[in-house]
């Protein structure tokens, strides 16, 4: 009888690689446990993504009703009514002066045939002098009336005065319009009361340098992009694998920002931009070792397309294009089932280029403070984006230079990133700055939903732009 | 059972207890005699498979559904092993000049060996040669794969799987006193 012989490996694949043994029970009450551990972990970080959404919201908010306050028409009345307080203040004193024995006066012309005219003559017919207070009315188009002017202290009057904000001031300085006023000219204040209310206006003055101010612009600029492989475990592939095949690819980015600056140093910036980003996927010789073709997931021979497990996404080819069966010395069987494809429709050897770019609406929320003031100013910049993916790409070329192309499956239509960066600025003309901002984006989640390799794309760019202040 | 399966993969994907005690159920005995080879103890092993089970449940959503399933369980749990193995043991690079001996076994002999005794001489390995020699010999993976894994040059490993050959033939050859031959290739 002849020996039969095999070699040691396969007689230790042989028994030992389907081995099994039920492991203790205690396995799986430990495994519950820190299931259950997890969730909660995954709960409270869901309570603080909420807290932290709420804060933002209420910060915002907070901005926005500031800048209401500043902006709204409505506060006009009071400020009118206070500015014209001050200015009939300034009347009075005159009245007082003429009438000083008496302790009432009223306003001969105070009453108007107009419409829009409303008295309010009870209220102040029988004040005494010492708790009179003067009461105005404004018309539809802000005109002012003023239906009692009564005399007060010289104390009450530096009091009124000094009450009144700046800012309000001046905001109703080019507003006031006092019609049936019983004295035109400009009264007769103390000159220490005179130069009290110079320098209040003077304060408003510098106040009105540092109202918003709101600009428009464009920015443009290439960007570096590639991706970071975050997942770890090494699961279904190797991540050095994707780290070989994959390099960086030369994008472009660029749109339309408005910006606001609610002081001298900060703004907040918003806009629409246009982003392109992706890699190369590949760059070698077809008929090279199987490691270096593209590993595919799964084969079949009466499957119409191939599908290619990818750093980001997973993107398919038809069969046409692919050249692929069971005998084709160009697929060869890994272990576990996994394949590998040679993309090319010849048997020539040729390089096979591949390249996978995505292109996303970007809705930016920037912040950006200036760290020098000067003629040449310099900012940092900070804050989230937006990604709104519009187009997705995968080509690769083969032999004859003919371009297969396909789109990666799985992606996230809406992804967001973070930027960080310096903005160097140079004033143009009055109105007009010139800015350059070399910057860094980073997506804070992979962009593709279910991936073995958890590709964070990030860039790093230089946009260049002009922005219009107004 | 490949519909049940699907079926139990999909509960895992929505994160149902029950689907994943199944799943657990199902794969555990065999999983378990995998993170047995590659660890020193049962209680290594225990924490391999715990592991290995979590990041299973928390990845699932990744698998694509088209390639074997269990493959994609047993590479995890692989993995798992080679992680707590890099953790543990600092790998070296030291290739020896050994002489390749292609080491074979007569089918008499193969028949008597039992798994038992097998996997005992694979744990009784010191830890480098067991991770290349299960990784090879066992998983079917390549010196440039191991060599990634393992960060060590492809030469090491294959110094490394010739030695762990040569001291398994020892074993058997001790253990049955003889019927084994050993051809010697140039």
């Amino acid at each position: 009888m002849k020996d039969q012989h095999k070699h040691i490996d396969d007689v230790f694949h042989e028994k030992v690689y389907d081995y099994s043994t039920p492991p203790p029970g205690n396995v799986w009450d430990d495994i519950e446990k820190s299931l259950a551990k997890s969730k909660k972990k995954k709960v409270a970080f869901l309570y603080f993504k909420i807290a932290a959404g709420f804060i933002f919201l209420a910060g915002m908010t907070a901005l926005y009703t500031k800048y209401i306050n500043n902006q709204n028409p409505g506060n006009t009345t009071s400020i009118i009514a206070k500015k014209t307080e001050i200015e009939n203040e300034r009347q009075n004193d005159n009245l007082v002066q003429k009438n000083t024995s008496h302790n009432q006066t009223s306003i001969p012309g105070n009453k108007s045939t107009s419409q829009q005219l409303t008295v309010n003559n009870n209220y102040s017919s029988s004040k005494k002098e010492t708790d009179a207070v003067p009461a105005y009315v404004i018309g539809q188009s802000n005109e002012i009336y003023e239906s009692t002017a009564i005399a007060t202290s010289e104390k009450q009057k530096l009091n009124i005065i000094s009450r009144v904000e700046p800012s309000i001031i001046y905001a109703s300085e080019s507003k006031i319009n006092i019609k049936n006023s019983p004295v035109s000219n400009k009264p007769a204040l103390p000159d220490s009361q005179d130069d009290l209310f110079d320098e209040l206006i003077a304060q408003n003055d510098t106040k009105k340098n540092r109202d918003l101010v709101w600009s428009i612009g464009g920015q443009a600029g290439p960007q570096y992009t590639y991706r970071k492989i975050t997942n770890t475990d090494q699961t279904a592939m190797n991540n050095n694998d994707f780290d070989n095949y994959d390099s960086p690819m030369l994008a472009y980015a660029g749109g339309l920002q408005i910006e606001v600056e609610p002081s001298r140093r900060l703004s907040v910036q918003s806009g629409v931009y246009y982003s392109k980003v992706g890699q190369n996927i590949s760059s070698r010789y077809v008929n090279q070792p199987k490691n270096d073709y593209f590993p595919v997931e799964s084969y079949a021979s009466d499957q119409r397309a191939i599908e290619v497990v990818n750093s980001i996404g997973t993107f398919t080819f038809e069969k046409s294009n692919t050249n692929i069966t069971s005998s084709n010395s160009k697929v060869n069987e890994r272990i576990s089932n996994t394949y590998y494809l040679d993309v090319s429709t010849t048997e020539e050897k040729a390089d096979v280029l591949g390249r996978q770019y995505f292109e996303f609406i970007e809705i930016p929320l920037i912040l950006r403070y200036k760290i020098v003031d000067q003629k040449i100013g310099v900012n940092i910049i900070g804050g989230v984006n937006t990604d709104i993916l519009v187009n997705n790409y995968v080509g690769v070329s083969n032999s004859s230079n003919e371009t297969i192309e396909s789109k990666a499956g799985n992606l996230k239509t809406f992804n967001y990133s973070g930027t960080v960066g310096f903005g160097f600025e140079y004033p143009v003309s009055k109105k007009v700055m010139f800015s350059i901002e070399p910057f860094f984006k980073y997506y804070i989640s992979p962009i593709d939903k279910k991936s073995v390799a958890n590709a964070h794309p990030y860039m790093i760019g230089i946009m260049t732009g002009l922005n219009y202040s107004f | 059972m490949t519909s049940e399966i699907d079926h139990i993969i999909e509960g895992c994907r929505k994160k149902e207890p029950k689907a994943q005690h199944m799943l657990y159920e199902y794969f555990s005995s065999r999983m378990y005699g995998v993170c047995l080879r590659y660890s020193n103890s049962s209680a290594d092993a225990q924490d391999t498979l715990h592991e290995g089970f979590l990041k299973i449940f928390e990845k699932i959503s990744q698998y694509g559904s088209r390639g074997s399933f269990e493959g994609w369980i047993r590479r995890i749990m692989v993995n798992t092993a080679l992680e707590k193995f890099r953790g543990k043991y600092k790998t070296v690079d030291i290739q020896e000049n050994l002489k390749e001996a292609d080491s074979v076994i007569n089918d008499e002999l193969n028949e008597n060996l039992a798994v038992q005794e097998l996997l005992k001489m694979i744990d009784e390995l010191s830890p480098q040669y067991k991770m290349v020699f299960n990784l090879f010999a066992i998983e079917g993976y390549s010196h440039k794969e191991i060599s990634e894994m393992l960060k060590i040059t492809e030469g090491t490993s294959k110094s490394n799987l010739s030695r762990a050959r040569a001291i398994l033939q020892e074993k058997v050859k001790i253990y049955y006193k003889e019927s084994i031959r050993t051809v010697t290739a140039i």
